[in-house]
């Protein structure tokens, strides 16, 4: 009765709104069950025994689980690729951990100071960041490969590494972590001045402590991101391929090594593990730190 | 005096000790690339070295990107286009799943976790089981069949011109929800529940009045960042045409992202850099005043959230 006489007492565009808002849902729910459809199949196929199961019925069940195709990618790895799987792996894990990690430390320093301290230039990198952020520079690819060729970072993986933090005042994780520091009051750092605290101790054992959760977000975003990353290593490391590169150079070539479907699913399923394993153990924190604010410059 | 200046000078040490590394490569690696992109631009190499070309590279580029069924000017359309369609049909679509995701509807923690799925997992490991699922003996051709659809002949979804570039533009906005269902509903969560009581109160009853009166304005920061920053990569984006193609894409599909990292891939020598260079700065000058045009529209005719 309570119920009618609340539906009763509705406009008809309150209606039209439920309508479309639980319309909306279905849709919602249709394109996030559509998200499982691409790895089921993957996982799916990778446990089918040959190609003519897959070509029979690729949405069907494996007729047997085959869990060998696993076992068999890394021999044809192996015995195939001029770089060993564990080389690939070895690059992807180096990579992945010291890239964000540089990225991150710089971009946080770089956003500490702009967001606490006073100093020459401080306005000007702020207002260069803003503009660098909606400047677009198109098609400077050609001069970069010039310049990282004449100074020796092309195809050298430790170079690459180092000279990675290139945008550290610019960019998505520049304003997080520069909104992250922007609502710590300075009065912690007051205190610790009149303690005898020196500038790096303030930093270090108070404030990135602080904006530690965000800087962890970035982190674990940017090693997802530079472990699934294959376009640098296919333009920039051409000889040191990571797995994800590795997968696709061997994808390129699956029908020359005579690699079955259901073992190249096996590879791509591989390949995946990490990243979903760190996203399950941290989706909590990224859905709750990612905020993007506006670009005012 | 002498105090206040040793404070300062303090300061500033401290200050670019942690900056300057980042601060030196920006330099090389920004700066002196795209100083050198210009130089560049003006010059002709050959065999017998590298010779002042005025404008030449910058007019060839350009008729070709003006010219008819080139790969340069299907590339130039094809990036106006992608971005259109996501300016018209994504947006519109982020905004309403990240209010449901909000309001904290029903399986929403499911959903948020789905969402991720494309970001979680390799984009070139997706991009490569759904070439094989769309394929000659994948999933969808086997349901085709099935249903009769084409005769019972395979549609290769991936080369027809009738709907390769439809295919690349399903699967980009098929798989960009991720970020923007992260970010949107955080800002979102980010207004405070007063707000929303005290609009009861003036009347907002329903999501369309929620969205427009209350929701919107407060976001508008975040939204404007995402328009202004995806206009801005609206050259620079690729999408998915290297991981489908590689360098094999037809040029009905290709933009200008996949143009020039084709261009490097197959093209990739000193003789042919100051074309693309020259390009490059070209749709530098289209693209940069726009955006900047852009952001001052946004800023001035946008909500006002007193």
């Amino acid at each position: 009765m309570r119920k009618r006489m609340k539906y009763e007492s509705r406009s008809a565009a309150d209606i039209v709104s439920l309508v479309v808002f639980w319309a909306l849902w279905i849709i919602l729910i249709i394109y996030a069950v559509s998200m499982l459809v691409l790895p089921l199949y993957m996982l799916n196929t990778s446990l089918k025994a040959d190609n003519l199961e897959c070509v029979k019925n690729p949405l069907g069940l494996p007729k047997q689980v085959t869990w060998s195709n696993y076992r068999e990618i890394f021999v044809i790895f192996d015995e195939k690729m001029e770089v060993s799987i564990a080389g690939m792996i070895g690059v992807s894990v180096l990579t992945s951990v010291l890239k964000p990690f540089l990225s991150v430390f710089f971009t946080t320093m770089f956003a500490y100071v702009e967001a606490k301290y006073e100093f020459f230039g401080k306005k000007f990198f702020f207002n260069l960041g803003i503009v660098l952020m909606i400047l677009p520079i198109v098609g400077n690819l050609p001069s970069a490969m010039q310049i990282n060729k004449a100074l020796g970072v092309y195809d050298n993986l430790f170079m690459n590494i180092i000279t990675s933090p290139v945008g550290c005042f610019y960019g998505t994780n520049f304003l997080l972590m520069y909104g992250a520091f922007k609502v710590i009051p300075w009065d912690y750092a007051e205190a610790a001045f009149i303690d005898g605290a020196g500038h790096y101790t303030v930093l270090f054992k108070i404030y990135l402590r602080m904006a530690l959760p965000q800087a962890v977000v970035l982190f674990v975003l940017g090693f997802m991101g530079t472990w699934n990353d294959y376009s640098t290593y296919h333009i920039w490391l051409p000889s040191t391929p990571n797995i994800s590169y590795g997968m696709y150079m061997f994808y390129q070539k699956a029908n020359a090594y005579r690699v079955s479907l259901p073992e190249l699913m096996a590879g791509f399923t591989i390949v995946m593990i990490p990243t979903v394993l760190i996203y399950c153990a941290t989706q909590r924190i990224i859905n709750s730190k990612f905020a993007i604010g506006g670009l005012k410059g | 005096m002498q105090k206040d200046r040793k404070k300062i000078l303090k300061t500033n040490l401290f200050v670019y000790s942690l900056i300057g590394y980042p601060l030196i490569l920006f330099a090389i690696f920004y700066v002196a690339i795209n100083f050198n992109s210009i130089i560049l631009a003006f010059q002709r190499i050959d065999g017998t070295g590298k010779h002042f070309a005025a404008f030449d590279n910058f007019k060839t580029f350009l008729s070709e990107m003006f010219g008819q069924g080139n790969l340069l000017a299907y590339s130039f359309r094809n990036s106006i286009k992608m971005y259109f369609v996501n300016l018209v049909i994504c947006l519109p679509l982020y905004v309403f799943f990240s209010y449901l995701l909000f309001k904290k509807c029903f399986l929403n923690k499911a959903v948020s976790f789905l969402v991720m799925i494309p970001a979680i997992m390799s984009g070139l490991v997706i991009a490569l089981v759904f070439v094989n699922f769309i394929g000659n003996n994948g999933a969808v051709t086997y349901v085709t069949k099935k249903m009769g659809l084409n005769g019972g002949k395979w549609i290769n979804l991936l080369y027809s011109e009738k709907y390769a570039f439809g295919t690349t533009i399903f699967y980009m906005i098929w798989l960009s929800f991720s970020t923007s269902l992260i970010v949107y509903p955080t800002a979102m969560r980010g207004i405070s529940p007063e707000i929303f009581e005290s609009s009861k109160i003036d009347g907002v009853t329903n999501m369309f009045q929620e969205l427009w009166y209350i929701i919107l304005p407060l976001i508008y920061p975040t939204l404007t960042t995402f328009l202004i920053t995806g206009f801005a990569a609206i050259f620079t984006s690729g999408g998915p045409i290297l991981e489908f193609y590689y360098t094999q894409a037809p040029d009905y599909v290709s933009n200008m992202g996949y143009y020039f990292t084709k261009m490097i891939l197959v093209d990739g020598n000193d003789f042919s850099y100051p074309k693309y260079a020259a390009g490059g700065i070209i749709l530098t000058i289209i693209v940069a005043p726009l955006t900047i045009l852009l952001k001052w529209a946004l800023e001035k005719f946008g909500p006002a959230t007193e």
